[in-house]
């Protein structure tokens, strides 16, 4: 009995082990470098050919989408997921997972009965940007079928363009494309949060202020504070959250049937709230046990439980939540939590920062409150 | 030739018998029975608490016990088998262990009452801790009961003809394992993972433990006297005694002393000493109590010294072959006229249908299967099985359905297939269970938190992706447009879709929404999202694989689309593009 009870502690030591230094990746720590003719070879080459799933996934639609799909409804067109193909892909696609696959062969598929239609051609090769980036996070092919759509005279949101170069290694490439965009746009809070990502805190946060002049206060404030957590500056990610939290109540944006909250505040308090605890928090005087908290997310409040053994947290799970994606926070943010056994310098996960930050405040506040 | 088991109450090791009789005298005059009936009882409650402990030991190890060994003694139990059979007209495999048990019957008459059966030891037990000690209810003389079992056995066989189950109101292990379960089982559940784990209770629960109590109850008017007058699964083994190949003998140094009537509690002794074959279990007794040497069991037609002849089978002075023979008729018809009866009522709840566990086979053959043992909702992680009241019928009573506002199927078992003793349930290996469909989930609309642009809610989607289906979805509903008509990111709710051809019912998704939105929260009245089974909804067959029918299925309503290009890489980035 004994001995089975030591077998199976060595074999679970193992496993953590393994979990350990098999996904070192997961974090931007070890991020892979490339020159600029690397990452031109790495997308010609990619980005021509199927990514490896492409056999293995039906082309599969239903019977009533209208597969002319044409460029712009007749004003007053009744919403209809299951005929209009961009309504389809908004409805039913996006929100799901299982269907991203199949999403993107029926945009490819469309691309092609349409090939004589150039207006219908650039739109399919954009919109496979998007997938490729938004949903697969495939960074090499949304950046080739972007630059097909730039070459037909497509536009191509440059942010997002840059996030890809930055992934596939080359700040290089990235930093040129934000750069030559600088001025034509008001910095928006993704452009932000790359730059920081990017360490460029400082640029980010000269952008975040010039955003904040054209009016565009709340939102840039918190990408700044994001950045400055990032950077490890806690103290300046404060005073940008108490700018928020100084700024006048927020004017109704008309979230479609969303209840009226002023997100940015909320999210600003429980960051700073949560900020707070961190200094304070001693894992030594946690006893063991299991802790429980929330913190406001992107979609409303996500629960976490910690468990803790011998000072050490030992996991963390979601146990709510209603996050509208699959995001990578979820294992990234706490495999990070777990093997830096900490809630700071945390790296917040690219395009789940919300819910990323989300997950750290709920452990410390979790933690703080079992302190003895 | 001899059988004797009994400890003599004059031959040598005496000190032997001494330290058995500070147990109890029957102890010392016929210790193997006594021992084989302890080891019986310890098998069965071991095969019951623990083997069929759905969080226990066995489950995590696999394979060192295997859970169908559960289903050993309801096995052995012939009545169940054989009515079960006759009900549904197939051939089950659990009758050759029937036959089997008939066949020692014949070199150990009724050996199964007085050696095995469960729930004879418990009558035993309570004859010792309450039985001896309440005298007032004691039986003086025998009366019309003393057939009643081969009526009671008419009754259920000639219902069965006409397919309708009974035996799980009579028959012995069945009620002693459903007794375990109404009684006990909660008991080990609430003490080792919980109380708030124990479902309520409901009329059948009820029902089946006054059926339990009264069986033990008749023990006050005579040790054994379910045994003796009442069990049919003891008429049909003393009908089996018919061809027994041993019996007890008397001889002439009888000093008629009448120990061996006193001792008996299977009535198997006449006023004369003599034997009542088919009522005698062999537990021998009788012979270890006898001062005179004067009982043996030996082959039947070894006629040595003997005192007098042994009775005429199942006669007595006062009850003539024509009263047993109207009696039985009686019996035979009334069986009859019930099994009608009950068949007709069974039509009355044709419209409701019942979420069966996976692998049930077809409705009709379901009822006349289950011998409502009620072991499978004893094996039942969760009790995600429950019996049912009255709701189906009596016809239906005690039959296993799942309640997924309790609980969901677990996707890695297949525990009560694997336990179920007539194949009622089919046991399933894991991968047919998965793709074996026991109802269709569908959401309210009306009442579904995002579809009734309430709130955010994913509980059954992530339950269902968790479970590894993937048969709900999300699909945004309420939407707002911009004034160009383009959506506004993150308006509107994501709100759940079942996929048909995906989802198998196991109701996980209703258990999240229940006891979130409505037990916890109390947003809603009842789960949002409901697992109803019934015609195509279910797949209920009797033999055959449930991955073919779902290959099968899932031809069929595939939609025709068009032509594909071809799915190599130019259809990826065709020329024109290159």
């Amino acid at each position: 009995m004994a001995l089975r009870s030591l077998l199976g502690r060595v074999t679970m030591m193992l496993l953590v082990l393994s979990f350990f230094t098999g996904k070192v990746r997961a974090d931007n720590q070890v991020r892979v470098e490339r020159t600029r003719a690397e990452v031109e070879a790495l997308i010609k080459q990619e980005g021509s050919k199927p990514p490896d799933w492409w056999n293995s996934v039906e082309l599969r639609y239903p019977n009533t989408l209208d597969l002319n799909w044409p460029i712009r409804l007749p004003q007053g067109t009744p919403w209809e997921a299951n005929k209009n193909v961009g309504q389809y892909i908004w409805d039913v696609i996006n929100p799901n997972p299982s269907r991203w696959r199949e999403g993107v062969k029926l945009v490819n598929h469309l691309m092609i009965l349409h090939k004589d239609d150039p207006a219908k051609v650039e739109r399919s090769v954009g919109t496979l940007g998007h997938m490729f980036h938004d949903l697969l996070e495939d960074w090499a092919r949304a950046a080739f079928w972007w630059r097909k759509n730039e070459q037909m005279g497509g536009f191509v949101p440059p942010v997002k363009l840059a996030h890809c170069y930055w992934e596939l290694g080359s700040k290089e490439m990235a930093v040129e494309v934000l750069t030559e965009m600088e001025g034509y746009y008001v910095p928006e809070p993704g452009e932000i949060r790359l730059w920081g990502e990017m360490g460029e805190a400082d640029k980010a946060l000269a952008l975040a202020e010039s955003a904040a002049k054209e009016g565009w206060t709340d939102e840039s404030y918190l990408a700044a504070a994001d950045v400055c957590r990032q950077a490890g500056r806690y103290t300046q990610a404060a005073t940008y959250y108490e700018k928020v939290l100084a700024l006048p109540d927020l004017a109704p944006r008309g979230h479609g049937h969303e209840p009226e909250r002023d997100r940015p505040k909320e999210r600003a308090q429980a960051n700073l709230q949560a900020m707070k605890l961190f200094d304070a928090l001693d894992l030594k005087r946690v006893p063991d046990g299991t802790y429980t908290s929330d913190s406001i997310a992107y979609a409303d409040q996500l629960y976490v439980e910690v468990v803790v053994r011998a000072g050490r947290i030992e996991s963390v799970k979601v146990t709510q939540h209603k996050e509208r994606q699959f995001y990578s926070a979820f294992t990234d943010t706490i495999h990070q939590i777990v093997s830096k056994q900490s809630v700071k310098g945390i790296d917040a996960t690219t395009g789940a920062t919300i819910t990323s930050e989300a997950i750290i405040n709920a452990t410390a506040k979790a933690l703080s409150a079992g302190m003895k | 030739m001899r059988f004797d088991l009994f400890l003599s109450k004059a031959k040598e090791p005496k000190g032997v018998r001494r330290v058995l009789s500070v147990l109890r005298p029957t102890w010392a005059a016929s210790p193997v029975r006594r021992i084989a009936q302890t080891v019986c009882l310890i098998l069965f409650l071991t095969l019951f608490f623990y083997v069929c402990w759905p969080y226990g030991p066995v489950h995590e190890q696999g394979s060192t016990w295997p859970l169908r060994h559960a289903e050993l003694f309801l096995l052995l139990d012939p009545l169940a088998s054989l009515s079960a059979a006759l009900a549904a007209r197939v051939w089950l495999w659990s009758l050759v262990a029937a036959a089997v048990v008939l066949v020692i019957g014949i070199i150990l008459p009724r050996g199964f009452c007085g050696y095995v059966c469960p729930l004879g030891t418990l009558i035993d037990v309570f004859d010792w801790a309450v039985g001896r000690r309440v005298g007032r209810f004691r039986l003086t003389r025998s009366g019309w009961w003393i057939n009643l079992r081969y009526y009671i056995l008419a009754v259920t066989l000639s219902a069965a003809a006409c397919g309708v189950l009974l035996s799980g109101f009579v028959a012995a292990i069945a009620v002693v394992t459903r007794a375990m379960l109404f009684i006990f089982a909660p008991g080990q559940m609430g003490l080792l993972k919980g109380w708030y784990l124990v479902p309520p209770m409901n009329a059948g629960h009820y029902v089946s433990i006054v059926l339990f109590l009264a069986v033990l109850g008749l023990g006050l008017l005579r040790p054994r006297f379910w045994c003796a007058y009442v069990c049919p699964t003891g008429a049909l083994l003393s009908l089996g005694s018919f061809l027994r190949l041993t019996e007890r003998k008397v001889e002439t140094t009888c000093v008629e002393c009448g120990r061996c009537l006193s001792v008996c509690s299977f009535d198997a002794v006449g006023p004369d000493y003599s034997t009542r074959p088919l009522n005698c279990t062999f537990c021998q007794t009788c012979g270890g109590v006898c001062p005179s040497h004067s009982i043996r069991f030996a082959g039947r037609w070894d006629s040595g010294s003997l005192k007098a002849a042994s009775e005429p089978a199942g006669a007595r002075p006062s009850f003539s072959r024509r009263g047993f023979l109207f009696g039985a008729v009686g019996a035979f018809g009334g069986g009859a006229a019930a099994g009608a009866a009950l068949a007709r009522e069974r039509g009355g709840y044709a419209e409701s249908f019942p979420i069966r566990p996976p692998g049930s086979v077809p409705e009709q053959s379901f009822r006349r299967l289950c011998v409502r043992c009620g072991e499978c909702f004893k094996v039942c992680p969760n009790n995600v099985l429950q019996p049912a009241g009255f709701e189906l019928g009596l016809d239906g009573l005690w039959t296993p359905k799942v309640v997924p506002d309790w609980a969901g199927c677990r996707v890695s078992c297949n525990n009560c297939g694997q336990v179920c003793p007539t194949g009622a349930i089919r046991p399933l290996p894991i991968e047919e269970k998965r793709a074996a469909r026991i109802g269709l989930a569908a959401v309210n609309k009306k009442t579904c938190l995002p579809h009734a642009h309430r709130e955010d809610c994913r509980l059954c989607v992530d339950e269902c992706a968790a479970a590894g289906y993937n048969a709900i979805e999300f699909i945004r509903v309420g939407g707002a447009l911009d004034d160009k008509g383009v959506p506004v990111e993150g308006s509107g709710y994501l709100a759940p879709v079942v996929l048909e051809d995906k989802c198998i019912g196991c109701g996980l998704c209703q258990t999240s929404c229940y006891s979130v939105n409505v037990k916890g929260k109390k947003l809603l009245d009842e789960s949002a999202i409901a697992v109803s089974a019934g015609p195509g909804k279910e797949d209920r067959i009797s033999s055959g694989s449930y991955r073919d029918l779902r290959a099968e299925r899932l031809g069929r309503t595939k939609q025709p689309q068009p032509p594909q290009p071809s799915a190599s890489d130019d259809a990826y980035l065709p020329d024109f593009l290159r």
